[in-house]
């Protein structure tokens, strides 16, 4: 395990080195120097100059690219072109407040598909099972912006129950503490990112609880007059969960990510909305961070899947 | 100062983004004149009732909040948003613009008077008002300005990019010396002789008192610097400038809350840039009498809006997309009114192309002429803005009310009619040849084609417009129709305004001359003399497509460097018949506000224009 362990991190090296080379071409050959952009038409040509000049886009690619991984190796992710303030303190800002929100609503989302893909497997092609499986079509289905929108509608505007927008406290303080200490708020949010995720959850949880009522030992376990709560819950659940963890690992990235529309729609100040304001302003450090930060995270999270595997199945050796 | 304009979210202003939605009829056209007054709704009078406190909570636009508190902005951050909306209420300008949404000058809430010029307008005497003060009660005076003039040097010395208004040659290069001549009075000697309506609105303007007496050190409890010599002038800009680096101390910063404009900073959230301003008691003008003006940030125009809609904000931007709800907003007791912005959109054409002979087609007037009977400004208007916009058929348009509108703007030069356009090019030897005007009758005869225009030469062009504004697309693509119907092949290219402004620009991109023939990417606004120096004059900085005619640069000229002041409306004028580009309508901005709140109709019909005078505002109810 050690040996696979070493060799992993060094596949990982090896990965995001790719991707900060890849993604750093893509934006500087694509987009070219940023000056005329970040200064607006109006600016002279000599401005446009002066201001690519001051931050080394006059150089030759390669020692662009240099110069930004020499930067970031001194833990330096740069100046938002933008926002005026460092990549450092901007990601810290977003940051945060995404994973409360994602992690939120990964949470309840497995809490809720977990008991509810075993009830569907357990009863199979009953009534209830249709009407779940019909009711995640449809969440499914619902594009994002649409659910967040009708539960504004119905449950802050014609009932304001839960408050959105600027009454918000993340929407203008956008602090940990402000999402934290406004639970209201984030209902509706949660709400949204929990209903579009269970619906695919808890079809995953439904098929692979099924794979293992097929097997032999929920058959043995039954037979030896085990009551059906505990076959459910010491033989069925354990296995059952086995590839939800790889699912689980393969989120990771999203926790950080950004849920871009569900922010957009309500007002929340997280990556997702950072990153498209950086995309079309051309802000390439914050764009740069975030894209490395997806990376290391995707890497992270395949390596924290793999491992969580072997854990929660000891038959299964890394190698 | 102008600002050029994106569909998205760029420094300047926001293009509008039509609905997709079939439109409601809209109570009143957008160019409705309410006794003298032009713009779509009506500004209640002020009432009677006025209840002291309360708050105002203001939405901006997504993406587009305050990131620069030093009221010396460098390009990348120079916006309204952070300009006339954020530093302008805590650092007033020398001279306020604009009075009421009439675009001169309001002395009234200016500080100083007008300038008296002299010698050739080279010399000009700014006497300022002597009952302004900063709050830490030091007069408002001469030698603020000069602070300024000598700050703005050394900002431009190190670098042309840490002035957004800056261009080579003018303001504040053009300062030959600035002098306080008394207590409150500034004489400024410039190096050229300019047309003093350019001077004033153009140069002038950019003018605005710095506290000389707190903000001339370079560390934090330094000692004064003299800011008299270039090199004590950079070290006072760089520490101010590092210190506007730091937007989480904004509202700590004893630096920020050295104020002379009507209200101060109380806080400052650096992650959404939502601040809260108080009033300043120290202001020597009106006294705002609400207890705080809330700024909101929004990740989203929906987000904005739905905030609006329910009764979280007290004033707010109405997003273009929701212009077919503006009757619901009105029945739920919001008052709403909205104008264009002093600006034009256009389509620029391209006059050095010379793949498929364009620079050749499209040097001939006639063509141009033509192409702009097929611009059906009132189909954009109904159609693609629902009635929120005005037509504008040059650089400067009918709406806003403007003392320099040229005779030829309140109606069309070249109306809309694509039998006009195939006459035209009929009349100059073209004929439709399987549906493309091909020339026919070669050489410069009146009724031929013109001169290097080949027998065989279509008329066809590709057009490259921003896709990211749905407006722009709409008007592009029925452009594109109508050039159809009259033989005129237009193939459309959908390019990000950032692509397009890197990549399909003349001076900036010469290797890529050829690759383009005309390109829509938005407009500008204007500064409130409308000179378009530097966009059409030959050699122009931000003549995009290279356009060169003596006529309009000798026009361009008297705006700039000659007597009278209306020269820029004969300018104007000549640029509309002489079309270097096609101009398309100038979208509305639309603003509702609670029927709580009331002031003088004068600050609501301003903020169209950007410019807000919230201590004016107060609330006739406590709810």
């Amino acid at each position: 395990m050690g040996t696979y362990l070493i060799r992993r991190a060094a596949t990982s090296v090896i990965i995001l080195f790719g991707i900060s080379v890849l993604a750093f071409y893509m934006l500087h050959v694509i987009g070219g120097p940023p000056g005329r952009v970040v200064l607006g038409l109006r600016a002279p040509v000599a401005s446009v100059a002066a201001w690519n000049k001051s931050h080394g886009f006059d150089r030759a690619l390669p020692l662009q690219y240099l110069s930004y991984m020499n930067q970031l190796f001194h833990g330096n992710l740069g100046q938002s072109y933008k926002l005026n303030e460092s990549v450092d303190d901007v990601l810290a800002q977003h940051a945060p407040i995404s994973a409360y929100l994602s992690g939120l609503g990964l949470f309840f989302a497995l809490l809720i598909a977990f008991p509810l893909g075993i009830f569907q497997a357990v009863r199979r092609n009953s009534l209830g099972d249709n009407v779940i499986t019909a009711a995640a079509f449809i969440t499914y289905s619902t594009p994002v912006f649409l659910l967040g929108l009708l539960l504004i509608q119905v449950f802050a505007i014609t009932l304001p129950i839960f408050p959105v927008g600027a009454n918000a406290a993340v929407s203008q303080d956008s602090s940990l503490w402000g999402a934290i200490s406004d639970p209201r708020a984030m209902v509706l949010p949660v709400a949204t990112l929990t209903m579009v995720s269970v619906a695919s959850y808890s079809r995953f949880m439904r098929s692979s609880a099924l794979d293992a009522l097929a097997q032999d030992y929920i058959k043995a376990a039954r037979a030896k007059g085990l009551p059906e709560r505990l076959v459910l819950i010491r033989h069925l659940l354990r296995n059952a969960s086995l590839p939800m963890v790889t699912l689980i690992g393969l989120s990771i990235p999203l926790l950080l990510a950004g849920n871009l529309i569900t922010e957009a729609v309500f007002n929340y100040p997280g990556l997702g909305i950072m990153f498209i304001d950086a995309l079309q302003a051309e802000d390439y450090p914050v764009l740069l961070a975030y894209t490395l930060m997806g990376g290391v995270l995707t890497v992270v999270g395949n390596y924290v899947a793999d491992v969580a595997l072997t854990v929660a199945d000891p038959r299964i050796r890394l190698a | 100062m102008t600002f050029a304009r994106t569909g998205a979210t760029v420094a300047a202003l926001a293009l509008v983004a039509a609905t997709a939605l079939a439109a409601c009829a809209k109570s009143s056209t957008s160019t409705t004149s309410h006794a003298g007054v032009t713009g779509y709704g009506d500004i209640p009078a002020p009432a009677a009732k006025h209840i002291p406190g309360g708050t105002v909570t203001f939405g901006m636009p997504a993406g587009d909040t305050p990131t620069y508190i030093f009221p010396l902005t460098p390009g990348a951050n120079s916006s309204v948003y952070t300009i006339s909306f954020f530093q302008d209420l805590m650092y007033r300008p020398l001279w306020w613009t604009p009075s009421g949404h009439a675009l001169q000058i309001n002395y009234g809430l200016s500080l100083a008077s007008k300038p008296i010029m002299s010698n050739d307008n080279k010399t000009v005497v700014i006497n300022m008002k002597t009952n302004y003060k900063w709050s830490n009660g030091a007069p408002v005076d001469a030698q603020d300005v000069v602070f300024m003039i000598d700050l703005a040097r050394a900002a431009v010395k190190i670098s042309p990019a840490n002035y957004g208004n800056y261009s080579a040659g003018f303001f504040p290069d053009n300062v030959v010396s600035a002098k306080a001549t008394s207590k409150y009075q500034v004489t400024i000697q410039f190096s050229k002789s300019y047309n003093p309506g350019y001077l004033l609105y153009d140069q002038l303007a950019l003018l605005s008192p710095f506290p000389s007496t707190f903000w001339d050190v370079d560390a934090v409890g330094g000692k004064p610097v003299d800011y008299n010599t270039l090199a004590g002038a950079e070290k006072i800009y760089k520490f101010l400038n590092a210190q506007s680096l730091k937007l989480a101390t904004y509202a700590n910063n004893p630096l920020w809350q050295d104020v002379d404009g009507p209200f101060r900073l109380s806080a400052f959230n650096a992650s959404t840039d939502a601040n809260t301003l108080v009033p300043n008691k120290q202001y020597s003008g009106t006294h705002a009498t609400i207890s705080k003006f809330e700024e909101v940030a929004f990740t989203s125009d929906d987000a904005e809006y739905n905030a609006l809609r329910s009764g979280q904000l007290t004033i707010g931007l109405v997003p273009t997309t929701n212009y077919p709800q503006i009757p619901a907003l009105e029945k739920q007791g919001f008052h709403t009114f909205g104008e264009a912005d002093f600006g034009w959109d256009y389509i620029v054409f391209n006059f050095k192309d010379k793949t498929s002979n364009w620079d050749k087609i499209i040097g001939q007037l006639y063509v141009r002429q033509a192409l702009a009977h097929l611009v059906d400004e009132q189909g954009y208007v109904s159609g693609v803005f629902h009635g929120y916009a005005a037509s504008a058929d040059g650089p400067v348009p009918p709406v806003p009310p403007s003392p320099f509108t040229p005779s030829n703007a309140t109606k069309p030069v070249y109306p809309f009619s694509i039998a006009a356009a195939k006459s035209l090019l009929a009349s100059h030897g073209w004929k439709i040849v399987k549906g493309t005007q091909t020339c026919e009758s070669p050489g410069t005869a009146a009724s031929d084609c013109g001169a290097g225009i080949p027998k065989g030469a279509t008329l066809a062009f590709t057009l490259v417009y921003n896709n990211g504004s749905p407006p722009i697309q709409q008007e592009d693509t029925a452009f594109a129709s109508d050039a159809k119907q009259a033989g005129i092949p237009v193939t459309l290219v959908g390019k990000s305004f950032n692509f397009i402004l890197s990549n399909y620009y003349d001076i900036a991109a010469p290797a890529n001359i050829d690759k383009w023939a005309a390109e829509d990417f938005g407009g500008f606004s204007e500064a409130l003399y409308p000179t378009t120096n530097f966009i059409f004059n030959t050699g122009g900085s931000f003549n995009i497509g290279d356009y060169s005619n003596s006529t309009t640069d000798s026009l361009i000229n008297n705006s700039v460097y000659g007597a009278n002041q209306s020269a820029v409306k004969a300018e104007a004028a000549q640029i509309a018949e002489n079309l270097p580009a096609l101009f398309q309508p100038d979208a509305d901005h639309v603003y509702a506000w609670k029927d709580t709140l009331s002031g003088p109709q004068s600050s609501f019909w301003e903020v169209p224009q950007f410019s807000l005078n919230p201590e004016e505002w107060y609330f006739t109810s406590s709810k």
